[in-house]
């Protein structure tokens, strides 16, 4: 009887087990499906066919390229660097990226560059890889009208329109510069800098690109103003670091923001060719190029190769900023400061008391603290598109056209951004050194606070 | 108990200052905000509380100070105290007068102002308590 009844037992158990071993088969089998019906939604597009969805409102092409590719870097084997004419930029390399927020940093992104789920999307690349990566994520994300396109067809197409920055080489892949370094520049000078605040950069102690030497920022700039050093001290500052007007200068850092401030100086002082690492010390280790230890010295030149300052109009003082205040027609002084410091809200640092910003300056966006420069830059810190720079400063007023002043605290982050403007070729632009430090110091100047009055 | 606390509070006081001072010194290397915010700080000190008229009378007040404690040494003696006081006297006339090329160089001569006014007041402090004794031992009934 016992034995019957522990049979019976047996035998429900095993159907148990058999019917649920089949419902995982099914389901597994059903995800397979979905998978592979997702991938089977991604079709790839002709030449032919992208030409005529170009402009259409329902359609967005996206470059999932890598930022200096977009820019006009030719790379991954295509004839013309650049993007295709009316294509909007979402790196497949922003995915990869580690930062706070990521999901809703990049879903925003995908907002405010129009590509939503409504419409057909087509993701372009020049690898093979990048286009199905962010198809992957946008599978995720909701998007059911995907198709990948190979931009190496169109960029061999000589009749089809392709754009790039006018001075999209200012800012260079770390593939490029580690060209540069293998091919010693063709055995013309050059000299890469890793640029920080302090002697003891730690940055630079942990490791650098091999055969960067450091610079500290304190080497071109002094306080309590924060402005450049006078002309005849940046010709030393030069003369230590062995750079010549015809040196092929690149700079760098784990924060490029210091990078972007000498650069500007160097540029003032006539460097013929300055270049910035796109993407920072971060973009060099993610492509895990060799990383060294040890701190190279400075190794000196005698003659710089022309008067400093050889590019004044790079750089401008308070008199200046002044006449492009009154000149508000033709000129504009632009803030590159957080909403907040602008408005008079808070000052942004622990060494400038005053809160405002000069009398009839236009907010030009910059990020959220002192410290941050997101409205311009990429989730992995590299530029931000320049249509996208453009239509931010559009609405605020700003006119690429105009002569330009950028400002901010001390010179940093307006510092960047006149490069960047630089890069998409705004020709007649400057940075006000001095900025609010300078400005708010003497309590003459105008000084405006809250929220501006729209006319 | 709540004396010692007491005392013990004071002395953490008269260090606090100069503890700061070293603090700030450190940073000043390490971080750019920290000496960003010295560099203001000096220029702000420079043209309020050490103007060049300010330096010599705190120059004054302190060499008066250090004159006034070796004499009351050599008047009552071994007194640590008063020791003390002259020695912390002495340092803050060599701080000033030797113009260190320190980033808190300012904090550092208020951190030994600081110590200079609460060592004032362990005098007092020390003085009535060894009077108070002094009067006790007198008092006592000689068996």
């Amino acid at each position: 009887m016992v034995l019957r009844r522990k049979a019976i037992l047996f035998l429900l158990l095993s159907c148990l087990l058999v019917l649920s071993a089949c419902s995982n088969v099914s389901k597994a089998s059903n995800q397979k499906g979905k998978k592979k019906e997702s991938t089977n939604q991604v079709q790839s597009m002709k030449t032919e066919d992208l030409k005529t969805k170009i402009g259409k409102n329902d359609w967005v092409i996206v470059d999932t390229r890598s930022n200096d590719a977009f820019n006009g870097w030719p790379l991954d084997g295509v004839q013309r660097g650049g993007h295709i004419k009316g294509a909007v930029d979402f790196s497949a390399n922003w995915l990869k990226v580690v930062v706070d927020q990521k999901e809703k940093k990049l879903t925003d992104t995908l907002k405010s560059k129009g590509i939503t789920s409504d419409k057909n999307v087509i993701l372009y690349d020049a690898n093979g890889k990048d286009a199905q990566t962010v198809a992957d994520f946008l599978n995720k994300e909701g998007f059911k009208k995907l198709f990948t396109y190979d931009v190496k067809d169109w960029a061999a197409n000589q009749n089809l329109a392709m754009e790039n920055y006018p001075n999209y080489e200012m800012l260079v892949p770390v593939s490029w510069v580690n060209d540069l370094s293998k091919n010693n520049n063709n055995g013309k000078p050059y000299k890469i800098f890793e640029a920080s605040w302090g002697d003891e950069a730690k940055d630079y102690k942990a490791g650098h690109i091999p055969g960067a030497v450091h610079i500290n920022t304190d080497e071109v700039e002094e306080g309590p103003v924060w402005n450049r050093l006078k002309d005849k001290e940046l010709e030393k500052f030069a003369l230590k670091n062995g750079i010549t007007t015809d040196t092929t200068v690149v700079l760098y850092g784990s924060d490029s923001m210091p990078a972007f401030r000498v650069a500007v100086i160097l540029k003032y002082m006539g460097v013929k060719d300055v270049r910035v690492v796109n993407g920072g010390f971060t973009a060099w280790k993610n492509a895990s190029y060799d990383v060294e230890t040890k701190a190279n010295s400075k190794e000196s030149v005698p003659a710089f190769g022309a008067v400093v300052p050889a590019n004044p109009g790079y750089i401008i003082d308070l008199p200046e900023a002044k006449e492009i205040l009154a000149n508000k027609d033709t000129s504009t002084l632009v803030d590159i400061r957080s909403w907040d410091e602008y408005i008079g809200k808070i000052s942004g640092y622990d060494y400038i008391k005053a809160k405002g910003r000069l009398a009839g300056a236009v907010w030009g966006h910059a990020g959220s603290d002192s410290g941050n420069l997101e409205d311009f830059r990429n989730i992995d810190n590299t530029m931000r598109s320049g249509a996208d720079i453009l239509a931010m400063w559009e609405k605020d007023g700003i006119k690429p056209e105009n002569k330009l002043a950028f400002y901010c605290g001390t010179g940093w982050r307006a510092a960047e951004v006149l490069f960047y403007a630089d890069v998409l070729g705004l020709k007649n632009i400057a940075l006000y050194d001095g900025g609010w430090n300078e400005w708010s110091m003497n309590s003459s100047n105008p000084v405006e606070k809250g929220e501006p009055n729209k006319k | 108990m709540i004396k010692r606390i007491f005392l013990f509070q004071v002395l953490l006081l008269q260090f606090s200052g100069i503890i700061f001072a070293i603090v700030l010194e450190e940073l000043s290397s390490e971080k750019m905000g920290v000496a960003r915010y010295l560099t203001f700080k000096k220029q702000e000190f420079e043209l309020g509380l050490f103007t060049p008229l300010n330096v010599q009378i705190f120059t004054f007040i302190m060499a008066a100070g250090a004159i006034i404690c070796i004499a009351l040494l050599i008047k009552k003696g071994r007194f640590m105290a008063i020791l003390f006081a002259a020695l912390i006297n002495m340092v803050g006339l060599l701080f000033i007068q030797l113009k260190l090329e320190l980033h808190a160089y300012h904090f550092f001569l208020i951190g030994l102002f600081i110590m200079i006014i609460v060592q004032y007041g362990w005098m007092i402090y020390f003085y009535y308590i060894n009077k108070h004794r002094d009067k006790e031992y007198r008092e006592k009934p000689n068996f």
